[in-house]
């Protein structure tokens, strides 16, 4: 499909983006991975695109440790937070296992963030669902095998950000050109606000994303589920950052993805680990928490059993135990 | 009809056969032929343009003065089209022409049927006018899926008309009941398969344009330019003289594009109407929803086995789905195998889904699927190895050598699972296999014309097209062999109604009715060119030869080149005839796939290791070309295996995943190691002793993959795909019942 008309806009600076991104029907682009599907599926019809890999220069795309952290220009690519190795393994392996290597090399970490929900329903715009303004959702009762396993009800498209997860468990800040954001009140809730995942308002534009410094000292892993191994959205993903005091968890941080509109924080599982040594039966046994009150719809109750192995294997994995059991173990 | 003695076979099995070849014809090559280039490694002779960009595909054709012609869908499974009115569209900046196919007050039976065409000045233009066409729909609701459309009360796919098709039956149930009863061991058990499409990287499209002269030219992405050719002139109404139809490239067809289809009828009805030439191309999204579609299946299953491996009764209920169209819903099942006494249902049935068109072995993937699974199941019961199973029930030498020698280059004795997911440990590898079955000679209704010059050049013509199996490569490689040359040194034009008739691209036919046609042409112009040296050396020329670019005998000789030299102002043109087929060794092309896979217990991934394929196709033409058959149909039976499902809304009727991300497609890191295994068959027949395998490559390899991973985890995942919540619930239902048991 061919999209619709727009004025392009170049700007040389944050400032003269946010400017221009306060005007009428303005949309920012970074990488355009997102974007450009959904102005091509005329989800999104902007009159104005600003585009903001036209600002030259480090600032906005290096990574750099610092007293307070490692900072994460928003144009970083994905590929390139691959293979940093200033930030948490985490991270790194969100962003290696994303989409394809072509993708990799174009999408931004800033981009990542704040794109919308994959749902067919949401995309297709045959269906004038809620999330797009609409009467309902047309997931709840129609083919929802990728959908929502929590906060769901009204809505149950789920984050298809790679990065949000492992972000939101090492407790990061996003840094706009209007203000600070801790990384848990980045995202909106379905439950909160139907119709958007972010808090960034008009004209806003995240200029870069801080890891807290306190992240080195952290244990951290990423794990995902997925149908392929070549260029697929996770069915169901897991985040774990845990402190240890000697062989004991002192403090622990874990996010699933790919189960809410938006990264969804398991304190449960987080209260469990607490105190405790790691060993594959006790990850096993924490994972279970995790999915307590997910409400399953017709065809993604599959999700609860593989999220607990997923979220099992990235503890393990974090805790720098093997996550799988060998033959005959 | 001269009559002559021919070694067929292959290496540990030959016999002598007398075949009565066609006047004028060269004699078949046999076991012990001695040939330079047929068997090797052709290089793709368009291999170079195509990765570098050049080869030109009906895409790429822009002619002066082109306009844009885009399509409205129908968004809906099921609809009535209560009002149609586009004067609004027809009144825009750029618009030229508008094409209606359904008037208001029709049925739109599924999600993509074609409403109208409008052609533009640009892309952008037709695309606005299409969103400015004011429609109502009466929205229907939906039988998406064979068991919905089953269903007592069911919402009727075609108004009046019931969902299902009178079953078809063959063979007599008594019997296999009888059978059952004597039966060892009976095992059940009910496989599906899911619609597939074709998802060609070109997809449809054609070029029309009227000529000065009022014909018709037109360039289509086709798999067939004589039936498209003949679908025009119907159209057109034009006399058969009057239509020309080119394809030079196709970026694949594998079955959906042997017609015009619509986006061919609204170019040539656009371009008639604006007197412009009109290119329509259609998008991805309907490419999906309505460029054709493997049929979805479901088969219920019963067959009884004795104690030493015999099938005795084999019993099979299917029901197929071709959505909106009736034909090829049938499945292959049985087949290959001897199984005793059987029975067979088959219906068709009526669901709200997008027309299927014929895929790549149509009917094979589903029925050997369904087939190869329950025989594992079979051999399972009675505690047999699934390969010594199959010997019981086909001892076929061909098969049999075959199966040893795929079983060999797999590691199936040392490798496989003795008790099915017995193994320790989460990760668990197993093996399984299937078989293939495809009856392919070729056959008349073939002519290629070779043409010898007075330079030395050699060039060969027919009107077909190479849909990317290699048809090129295989001509100038067959006429490379006959006149003693490279086959670079060919150089073959295809694609072109105006050159002699060729077969659309169907049932794996193009090589093997094309490819005796190329070495008839090459055969009788190498006779003249004989006859013109021997004229020149004095000598007879029935004690000439040609042979390595030297004509030879009698203790003279002269080149290729120099032989060429004599011929006058009129080049040597020979058309070579496909004949019928003669006397032969087999009538069929065997095959068989061998699949490792690892599969993780605990998050249901399947991942496949290695896939061995060993076939014959006849005689093999180019070892690259068989090898590069051979990965592609493993690497689209794979997909079909573990990903691809054409997902529609149960409520909507709504193909919810019309593109390449959510359609999901094997991609490289899928991909597991491939070896293509070239069983090499001396077959007679025809001259080249050739039979067509682009099907077969694709046939058995869900199945492999299936059978493998049962045996890795003594889980039978009877549904494709085979994703991980299917694994993971058949990991769970193998469990529940080793638990009842004990």
């Amino acid at each position: 499909m061919a999209m619709k008309s727009f004025a392009y806009v170049l700007p040389g600076s944050i400032d003269e983006a946010a400017k221009a991104a306060k005007e009428k029907g303005a949309v920012i682009k970074a990488g355009g991975i997102d974007l450009l599907d959904l102005m091509k599926g005329n989800i999104t019809q902007p009159e104005r695109l600003v585009n903001l890999l036209s600002i030259t220069g480090p600032a906005l795309r290096a990574i750099s440790s610092k007293d307070d952290g490692v900072h994460i220009g928003a144009l970083c690519t994905l590929a390139d937070l691959a293979v940093s190795e200033q930030v948490p393994p985490a991270l790194a392996q969100a962003a290696g296992q994303a989409a394809t290597p072509q993708i990799r090399n174009v999408a931004t970490v800033g981009g990542n963030i704040a794109q919308r929900p994959r749902c067919w329903y949401f995309r297709s715009s045959t269906f004038p669902c809620a999330r797009k303004g609409g009467d309902m959702c047309y997931a709840q009762k129609g083919e929802n095998k990728y959908h929502a396993l929590f906060d769901n009800v009204d809505c149950a498209v789920v984050s298809a950000s790679s990065l949000a997860s492992p972000l939101y468990a090492l407790g990061a800040t996003v840094v706009t050109n209007m203000r600070r954001i801790a990384i848990d009140e980045f995202f909106v809730p379905t439950s909160k606000d139907i119709t958007k995942e972010t808090v960034l308002a008009p004209g806003e534009i995240i200029t870069e994303i801080v890891v807290p410094a306190a992240a080195k000292a952290m244990k951290t892993a990423y794990r995902e589920a997925v149908e392929k191994e070549s260029n697929d959205w996770a069915l169901v993903s897991a985040s774990v950052v845990l402190e240890f005091d000697g062989a004991t968890v002192k403090s622990a941080r874990v996010v699933l993805g790919s189960v809410a509109a938006v990264p969804y924080r398991v304190t449960a599982v987080e209260d469990a680990l607490k105190g405790q040594r790691v060993t594959a039966a006790f990850a096993a046994k924490a994972a279970e928490a995790a999915f307590a009150k997910a409400r399953p719809l017709d065809d993604n109750g599959y999700k609860i059993a593989l999220g607990k192995t997923i979220l099992k294997r990235a503890i393990l994995a974090a805790a720098g135990l093997p996550e799988i059991a060998s033959a005959g173990g | 009809m001269p009559k002559l003695k021919t070694k067929v076979g292959f290496r540990g099995f030959s016999k002598e056969i007398e075949v009565n070849i066609p006047d004028g014809e060269p004699a078949p090559w046999g076991l012990d032929a001695k040939l330079r280039v047929v068997g090797t490694d052709v290089p793709r002779v368009d291999g170079a343009l195509k990765v570098t960009g050049r080869a030109k595909y009906t895409y790429d054709q822009h002619p002066p003065g082109m306009l844009w012609a885009k399509i409205l869908h129908a968004p809906w499974g099921s609809a009535s089209l209560k009002s149609l009115d586009y004067a609004k569209a027809k009144s825009l900046p750029g618009v030229k022409g508008v094409y209606v196919f359904k008037e208001a007050g029709r049925a739109l039976p599924y999600h993509g049927d074609e409403i109208l065409a409008i052609a533009a000045e640009s892309e952008e233009e037709a695309e606005d006018a299409i969103a400015a066409v004011k429609i109502e729909y009466e929205r229907r609701p939906v039988s998406t899926t064979i068991a919905a459309a089953l269903k007592p009360g069911a919402p009727a796919v075609f108004e009046g008309e019931q969902n299902l098709k009178p079953a078809k039956l063959t063979g007599e149930q008594a019997k296999v009941d009888a059978a059952l009863k004597g039966a060892a061991k009976v095992v059940e058990g009910t496989y599906t398969t899911q619609i597939q499409t074709h998802s060609s990287l070109e997809p449809h499209g054609t070029l029309a344009m009227f000529e000065k002269d009022g014909s018709l030219l037109v360039y289509a992405s086709t798999q067939s330019t004589f039936g498209v050719k003949g679908d025009a002139v119907k159209l057109s109404k034009l006399p058969d003289s009057k239509v020309r139809v080119l394809c030079e490239m196709v970026g694949g067809g594998f079955g959906s594009k042997m017609h015009l289809a619509p986006s061919g009828m609204a170019a040539i009805e656009l371009a008639r109407q604006t007197k412009r030439p009109v290119k329509c191309m259609v998008t991805r999204e309907h490419e999906h929803t309505t460029g054709g579609q493997r049929p979805a299946s479901v088969q219920k299953m019963k067959a009884g086995v004795a104690r030493d491996g015999k099938v005795v009764a084999w019993q099979v209920e299917h029901h197929g789905t071709g959505g909106v169209s009736q034909g090829g819903s049938g499945a292959a099942n049985p087949t290959i195998y001897l199984l005793g006494e059987k029975v067979k249902s088959e219906t068709a049935v009526f669901t709200n889904s997008g027309p299927s068109t014929s895929m790549r072995a149509p009917g094979h993937p589903q029925g050997i699927w369904a087939m190869e699974c329950l025989l594992d199941d079979c051999a399972h019961a009675i505690g047999m190895d699934p390969l010594e199973l199959r010997k019981k029930n086909n001892d076929d030498e061909v098969y049999v050598a075959q199966w040893d020698l795929g079983a060999q280059k797999i590691g199936w004795s040392e490798r496989r699972q003795k008790v099915p997911g017995k193994l320790g440990g989460i990760v668990k590898r197993g093996l399984g296999m299937a078989s293939s079955i495809w009856r392919q000679m070729g056959g008349p209704g073939a002519e290629v014309d070779v043409v010898i010059h007075k330079d030395g050049s050699v060039e060969v013509l027919n009107g077909a097209q190479d849909i990317g199996t290699g048809t090129r490569t295989v001509m100038a490689t067959v006429v490379a062999e006959e006149l003693g040359l490279r086959p670079e040194k060919i150089k073959v034009s295809l694609g072109d109604t105006r050159w002699p008739v060729g077969p659309g691209s169907g049932g794996s036919k193009t090589a093997p009715s094309i490819g005796p046609a190329s070495r008839n042409g090459a055969y009788q112009a190498k006779q003249r060119l004989i006859a013109l040296a021997a004229k020149k050396l004095g000598v007879d020329a029935k004690d000439l030869g040609l042979e390595g670019g030297l004509i030879s005998g009698k203790g003279q000789r002269m080149t290729f080149e120099e032989a060429c030299a004599l011929i006058g102002n009129e080049p040597i043109r020979e058309r070579g005839v496909r004949g019928k087929n003669y006397e032969f060794y087999k009538n069929l092309a065997h095959g068989c796939q061998f699949a490792e896979v690892e599969v993780d217990t605990e998050t249901g991934n399947v991942r496949v290791i290695k896939v061995v394929s060993v076939q014959d196709a006849g005689r093999v033409i180019d070892k690259l070309l068989f090898e590069s058959q051979m990965i592609g149909g493993v690497i689209q039976g794979l997909s079909y295996a573990l990903h691809e499902n054409h997902v529609l809304d149960k409520n909507y009727g709504v193909q919810m995943n019309a593109d390449l991300n959510t359609y999901k497609i094997a991609g490289p890191v899928d991909m597991p190691e491939i070896v293509a295994v070239a069983f090499d068959l001396a077959n007679a027949g025809n001259n080249c002793g050739m039979m067509g395998i682009g099907e077969p490559a694709n046939i058995p390899t869900a199945a492999a993959i299936g059978n493998a991973v049962f045996n890795a985890t003594g889980a039978r995942v009877r549904s494709l795909p085979i994703t991980p919540d299917r694994v993971l619930a058949a990991l769970a239902e193998a469990k529940a019942a080793v638990k009842g048991k004990g």
